[in-house]
């Protein structure tokens, strides 16, 4: 790691997604992570969420997760672990460069946050690292709101599913070593996003089932609303 | 006729297939001969008003249809297809 020492890697659920890439980033030497998450650890969650045990099980996510990461390191490292539900109204706050760099991974289940944490992070310059898993497939896309010539996750897919069209792991069931290869991922995105962010605007489609793994590099839209307006005011970077 | 490729939450509508072969000169005619021949497929992919749902996206090769003539955009018998709607779990 070079740049990445010095950024702030902001990781939103600890779940399914956010054990693994947390894990994939204290693995990978990260120096300061905050650990945003409201729930609290349930039995059901242990198979994919694999930073937790039935010790865990009632304990905040948030807190737990920071606790094993903390027991892993072997580097200086300093987490915060914020027990918070995180609303679209907060993210600004939330989000707001501190001095120091900072990278967001959004591995939250839920759509519509999802889609307003990557628009808060264009807004104010973060790079994010978008991802969902499902059954035995996932999809992971960085986005760097300092490459205008890539692709942002708006320019992919214009809005949120809805609910009934978007079912939530706890309903309809992951694959846990699913999750895991994606919140990996995810943490590889992120060290990537810190110190140089060649892997932004590409998403990355696997389906483990089917052992496929497919690449999509869009262009992007002119008329994003999440970073049509960058490219405007701006133009494109070379 | 094209290859079609179908994503996992579709594959219900496709008897588990995980890519068929569909007619159509165009992607709207495809994906109208798709519904005909996979009933209720069609509306997990397009709206009431026939527009692709906002988050879906329909590649051809690897071309996003909104940078070719969307759903007038041609389709040949060796085009492969590709649904790929957004997946949110975490």
């Amino acid at each position: 790691m070079g740049a990445a020492l010095h950024t702030t890697f902001v990781v939103i659920g600890a779940g399914g997604l956010g054990c693994p890439a947390l894990l994939g980033l204290v693995d990978a030497g990260a120096r300061r992570i905050t650990i945003i998450d409201d729930d609290t650890v349930d039995a059901s969650n242990l198979h994919r969420q694999v930073l937790f045990g039935l010790a865990d099980v009632g304990v905040s996510k948030a807190k737990a997760a920071r606790a094993a990461v903390l027991g892993r390191a072997r580097q200086p490292l300093a987490v915060t672990a914020l027990d918070q539900r995180l609303r679209a109204d907060d993210l600004a706050g939330l989000l707001e460069p501190a001095g120091a760099p900072v990278v967001v991974l959004e591995c939250s289940d839920d759509p519509s946050l999802k889609f307003a944490v990557h628009d808060a992070c264009l807004d104010q310059g973060i790079p994010v690292v978008v991802a969902g898993v499902i059954g035995w497939r996932g999809q992971v896309m960085a986005v760097d709101p300092r490459r205008r010539d890539r692709a942002c996750y708006r320019c992919l897919f214009e809005a949120p599913p809805p609910p009934e069209l978007a079912p939530a792991c706890a309903a309809v069931g992951v694959i846990g070593a699913v999750a895991g290869a994606l919140g990996y991922a995810m943490a590889v995105h992120a060290v990537d996003l810190a110190e140089r962010g060649s892997t932004a605007g590409a998403l990355t489609h696997f389906d483990l089932l089917a052992g496929s793994v497919r690449r999509l590099a869009p262009k992007p839209r002119p008329d994003c609303s999440a970073c049509g307006h960058l490219r405007n005011n701006h133009g494109a970077l070379p | 006729m094209a290859t079609v490729r179908i994503p996992t939450p579709l594959r219900k509508y496709t008897e588990g297939k995980d890519e068929v072969a569909i007619s159509g000169a165009s992607i709207r005619e495809l994906l109208d001969n798709l519904d005909g021949a996979y009933a209720g497929i069609g509306e997990r992919i397009r709206d009431g008003k026939g527009d692709v749902r906002r988050f879906v996206n329909i590649f051809v090769a690897d071309e996003d249809i909104r940078f070719l003539d969307g759903l007038d955009t041609k389709v040949e018998d060796t085009d492969e297809i590709s649904i790929i709607p957004a997946i949110a779990g975490g």
